[in-house]
């Protein structure tokens, strides 16, 4: 609705305590700059029927609930379905979304857990074992992890000499 | 992130315990740091709930706002803590010792939170207490705005890299151990002692984990657990304020509060110490003495300044403040990073992964190599070959320093790569004495283990700024003094 001229006006009105008071102060924005941002944004976004489409198919998040309003369907049965649901894990997740913390028990192991940053500085690898694996040359690097993989060796061949 | 610290985590996951990427103490601790948990109501933006602090592990004061919507309650209690506070900034003023040419005070107030929020609520408390008038409506008692004025300058001070006067736990804590989770759970002060120093039979991870359950490990504020405001903190606040002043049911209201709020605190009271104790045990890096030197100055110096004009910080920074604040944060930065460097090898190991610095074998000496220096006199220059088989990514005539001759530099004169090692060829200038022939141990000899970083203290210069009266437009000319007006007092109460 918002950004449609004809449905609400693209000034809005941001209402704030004034310091440290219970004062409400109100002042008049222009968002137009933001709508434009927002529309870019979700015109990006892919959308959610192409999202679903991409599921395995049967798969149900129903409760099924009872006459008694309490869901017949068992826990496991949903954890299962769940876990059929790939899930991107970033730490970021902890802040915005309650199913975080069983992804992140579900993405426990993974680099990606530890933050985008960590993961980058490992190579892009995708599991904290693979990543140890190549650092001390138990695993073979893929000619595309080549360069990452050496980088791992010298940083464990450096913190091995200087920690001992 | 740096390479060390991704490679540490990725260990500590495997071993499920923190790894060390320090292998000694960054940070200064002071004999007698006081340490300030403070809690927040959360609805509004800094309104102070309750706050435990003190200089002695066993002996804590817990200071409450029985209603945190109150201006009134929430003065007094910025009172109570003022008196707390001053009295241990004086307690910091009573020796005093010369460095150079200047008075320094032998001691310096450290303020120790939690978290990096707690730094943040230092600032706010600041911020909210300076403006306020002690005459006219709505007075406040004088050690408030007084507090304001400490507040706000411990939390300017911990923007500056290295200060130790005010830290953050949390960050003290991260820089020298690399837990096996990521950067956003070790702000968890619980999670991240979990896996520092697991209880024993333990792994790091199943105490991290035990360490988000905020029954047993509150949150170590300032926001508190949700559940805890709405089924314990919602109800003792009623009754609180549904008994008629002075009456028995207040005073039983205020000691409830003052009992669950005492409960909220105390495990996050015991893990202050337990980090600082931790901390304790490494040994101390040689740059931290002088980085506390300069926390002193900086203190003393505010300190003459409140006594001979004292008048609070403006809102805001003018443009020249702005600017010159930010060309000494970033010279300030480039000097600790690379002292830590310097200090501590494991922090060296960060420039020689990747390939700034690097430490190798001397296997060619030339001590006595003299050559005619431009002004075509006769100096001592030797020359001497490291063979290194880190990943040198250094160019011909970069200059570098070692920790073991910091008087000395050193300019790279050729590089060869062979096939599993690098041979580095160096000049070596300064650090030997005025003699022709350099003095023994001023040039390091055959065999020795040596290293080198491009990345030393001296090595950064920053642009000249030009004087105040000098302002060019772009910074709004040459700036107005400063002068206090009621204006910034008028900050509405209610």
């Amino acid at each position: 609705m918002l950004g449609d001229d004809d449905a609400v006006s693209h000034e809005i009105v941001l209402v704030c305590p004034k310091n440290f008071s219970s004062t409400p102060v109100a002042t008049k924005i222009d968002v137009r700059k933001q709508l434009i941002v927002l529309d870019h944004q979700l015109s990006r976004l892919t959308r959610i029927d192409t999202l679903v489409g991409a599921l395995p198919p049967g798969l149900t998040l129903d409760l099924s609930p009872g006459e008694d309003d309490r869901p017949t369907r068992s826990a496991e049965e949903l954890v299962a379905a769940l876990a059929d649901i790939e899930a991107r894990y970033a730490p970021d997740c902890l802040a915005k979304c309650e199913m975080a913390f069983f992804c992140r028990n579900e993405a426990s192991g993974c680099t990606a857990s530890l933050g985008l940053g960590v993961r980058e500085e490992l190579g892009g690898v995708e599991t904290v074992a693979h990543a140890l694996g190549l650092a001390d040359g138990s695993l073979i690097a893929s000619d595309d992890q080549a360069e990452a993989a050496a980088r791992l060796r010298t940083t464990a061949r450096i913190y091995g000499s200087v920690q001992a | 992130m740096s390479a060390i610290s991704a490679y540490a985590r990725a260990r500590a996951v495997d071993a499920g315990r923190a790894f060390p990427i320090a292998t000694r103490r960054h940070v200064h601790l002071a004999e007698r740091p006081l340490v300030f948990v403070p809690l927040a109501m959360a609805g509004e933006a800094n309104a102070p709930l309750a706050a435990m602090l003190g200089t002695d592990a066993t002996k804590p004061t817990l200071l409450v706002v029985p209603q945190p919507r109150n201006r009134d309650l929430r003065f007094a209690f910025a009172a109570e803590l003022a008196a707390l506070v001053l009295n241990y900034i004086r307690s910091c003023t009573q020796r005093v010792e010369m460095s150079g040419n200047d008075r320094v005070f032998s001691d310096a107030p450290q303020l120790l939170v939690p978290n990096p929020a707690g730094v943040g609520f230092v600032k706010l408390l600041g911020r909210s207490t300076r403006f306020r008038r002690t005459t006219g409506p709505y007075p406040v008692p004088a050690q408030v705005p007084m507090l304001g004025r400490w507040l706000t300058h411990l939390a300017e001070r911990a923007d500056h890299p290295g200060s130790s006067a005010l830290l953050a736990m949390t960050s003290a804590l991260g820089l020298h151990w690399a837990s096996g989770q990521s950067a956003l759970e070790d702000a968890n002060l619980a999670a991240l002692l979990g896996w520092i120093s697991p209880p024993d039979g333990v792994t790091g991870f199943a105490a991290a984990i035990a360490a988000e359950d905020p029954l047993i490990w509150p949150p170590a504020g300032p926001s508190t657990d949700p559940t805890f405001d709405n089924e314990v903190l919602a109800p003792a606040i009623r009754a609180y304020d549904k008994a008629a002043p002075d009456s028995p049911q207040r005073i039983r209201a205020f000691a409830r509060l003052e009992r669950d709020l005492h409960s909220q605190f105390e495990p996050t009271w015991r893990l202050m110490w337990r980090a600082i104790d931790t901390l304790r045990e490494l040994p101390v890096a040689a740059g931290v003495e002088a980085r506390w030197t300069s926390d002193r100055r900086d203190f003393t110096n505010y300190h003459d300044y409140l006594t001979s004009d004292g008048r609070r910080q403006a809102r805001h920074d003018g443009a020249v403040t702005a600017a010159r604040r930010l060309q000494r944060l970033e010279r300030e930065q480039a000097t600790y990073d690379a002292t830590r460097a310097l200090d501590d090898p494991l922090v060296m190991a960060n420039y020689r992964i990747t390939g700034e610095a690097f430490e190798g074998t001397v296997v060619e000496v030339d001590r006595d190599r003299r050559i005619v220096s431009d002004k075509g006199r006769r100096v001592t220059r030797p020359l001497i070959v490291v063979r290194t088989g880190d990943p040198v990514d250094l160019a011909s005539g970069t200059t570098l320093q070692a920790p073991s001759h910091p008087k000395q530099t050193a300019t790279i004169v050729e590089l060869r790569r062979e096939t599993d090692a690098a041979y580095v060829t160096l000049q070596l200038q300064g650090g030997m004495g005025s003699s022709a022939v350099p003095p023994p141990g001023s040039v390091p000899e055959l065999d020795e283990d040596t290293t080198y970083t491009s990345a030393y203290p001296e090595g950064f210069r920053t642009p000249e700024l030009p004087p105040i009266d000098q302002t060019p437009w772009t910074h709004g000319g040459p700036p107005q003094p400063y002068v206090p007006t009621d204006d910034d007092a008028q900050e509405v109460w209610e």
